[in-house]
């Protein structure tokens, strides 16, 4: 890894946008990178990627004050997806790119303001359903939702103490998450995931045999 | 030793072992023999056919079949694959193959809890029905402890490598010293060390090739950010603590989100 670095803008100097910027690449050259962000001026959502040498910028949400921790991925196809907390509304909110139009739904209304603490982590399978994992502050648990193709399904992965904040999630290539978190009633970081190993394992060898 | 300790000694293990040859020489008409690491071989005394059939069914410890179970049968001779059948109400599957050697993978439907997928390699050159039970963890979460010296834990940036076992790597914030670290998982031992002074991590990537060297975006105090490369390049360096420091680079601007492309 050697060279040096090209700094640009994506939005011009002073334009108060930025904030809990996430970022992505597409698979394929020329590796397009696309960043979910946060306009503090407007309380909105936006979304950048870069055209040959000049970034497009687009606001995604503007329903309320939405688009803090954001958390984009790009599905197979370099379509982006982004997680974010709704801060009108105290709630977990999911966007995605259909055609033209950017569509968003509430994942989990968790009716808790995180004041700072919250995080959200957005992962796509190898199917392109959504991971996101994110911090309950109303019962000050780790969580996580996933869609199945038809409903979100939500679950506490952890709730001894308060638990759950600065949350980052990876799947690996059998699609089993893992996720660090920080665990601020013993102050430590921690790891959660779910063991891709078969609880009984066989393996068979059946071959011809001559008596 | 007394006599009826030393039969039963003797006599039970026998007993499970002629048991078990007795399940797959009348399932199979075979033998069964032992090969290295632990596979069972049961050689057959049936006409080699051009395909045969796997049976059996998926189960789970917690509660007991598994429907809707997709049985995905990939050939490692050419390299093909295919849905090979889902298990029923039952659990049950049967999947008919071709001569050759196969990875099969079990996986559960997405409108379960979260599941691994399970994984085994099996070699069938007969026309031997085998019943091969699985049984498949359920959305059982494990929790651990990575770093509890001080006060450890905000911002964290985790990364996974792309072949198993998938070890993880995390950059996150030491809030006592303001600082950035790094852990890695190695075996069943977490592995962490001091990244950078000062500030806290924004962002952790890995390089896809191996050995997967970390680069951790910080930000320190001020209007600037740091990439930080562990200068060592070989991760068994670090395993062993052989750890030589980090390089940091500066650039303007607060809060960076790191990705790797494959060249870089």
């Amino acid at each position: 890894m050697s060279g040096t670095w090209e700094l640009g803008y994506v939005e011009p100097p002073l334009s108060r946008v930025g904030s809990w910027s996430s970022l992505a690449l597409e698979r394929t050259h020329p590796y397009t990178p696309h960043i979910s962000y946060y306009d503090s001026a407007n309380g909105d959502l936006k979304h950048a990627w870069l055209s040959g040498t000049t970034w497009i910028t687009e606001t995604v949400d503007s329903t309320g004050d939405v688009g803090w921790y954001t958390s984009l991925a790009l599905n197979s196809s370099g379509i982006p997806r982004i997680s974010y907390f709704d801060n009108t509304n105290y709630g977990l909110k999911f966007a995605w790119l259909s055609d033209t139009i950017w569509l968003s739904e509430t994942v989990d209304k968790t009716g808790g303001q995180p004041w700072g603490r919250g995080s959200t982590s957005l992962e796509l399978d190898q199917g392109g359903f959504p991971y996101i994992s994110y911090y309950d502050a109303i019962n000050d648990d780790l969580k996580l939702a996933r869609f199945d193709g038809k409903v979100w399904i939500t679950q506490t992965v952890d709730s001894e103490g308060d638990v759950g904040q600065g949350s980052s999630l990876a799947l690996d290539q059998s699609g089993c998450p893992h996720i660090s978190y920080y665990d601020a009633t013993h102050e430590d970081l921690r790891h959660a995931y779910i063991p891709r190993r078969p609880l009984v394992y066989l393996p068979l060898v059946v071959r011809n045999h001559s008596p | 030793m007394n006599k009826r300790v030393l039969w039963a000694l003797i006599a039970g293990p026998g007993l499970a072992v002629t048991s078990l040859l007795l399940v797959f020489f009348v399932l199979g008409r075979s033998t069964v023999e032992a090969t290295p690491g632990g596979a069972v071989a049961i050689p057959d005394l049936q006409p080699q056919t051009a395909t045969f059939t796997v049976s059996g069914t998926v189960t789970c410890q917690a509660t007991g079949p598994l429907s809707d179970v997709e049985v995905y049968a990939w050939n490692r001779d050419n390299g093909t694959g295919f849905v090979g059948d889902v298990t029923d109400s039952s659990g049950a599957y049967r999947v008919t193959l071709e001569v050759g050697t196969y990875r099969l993978e079990f996986t559960p439907p997405p409108a379960a809890e979260l599941n691994a997928r399970a994984f085994t390699t099996t070699q069938l050159v007969t026309n031997t029905n085998l019943n091969v039970d699985f049984c498949i963890c359920r959305g059982i979460w494990v929790t651990e402890t990575v770093d509890s010296a001080g006060n450890m834990g905000g911002s964290t940036s985790l990364a996974l490598e792309p072949i198993y076992p998938y070890t993880p790597h995390i950059s996150y914030h030491d809030i006592i010293s303001d600082s950035v670290k790094y852990a890695r998982l190695t075996g069943s031992t977490w592995h962490s060390e001091s990244v950078d002074s000062g500030g806290w991590p924004t962002s952790l990537a890995l390089v896809p090739t191996y050995p997967h060297t970390p680069c951790i975006a910080s930000r320190p105090l001020g209007l600037e950010s740091r990439i930080c490369l562990p200068n060592w390049r070989n991760l068994d360096n670090f395993t062993s603590g052989g750890s030589t420091g980090w390089t940091r680079q500066h650039f303007v601007g607060i809060g960076a989100s790191l990705s790797l492309q494959t060249s870089h």
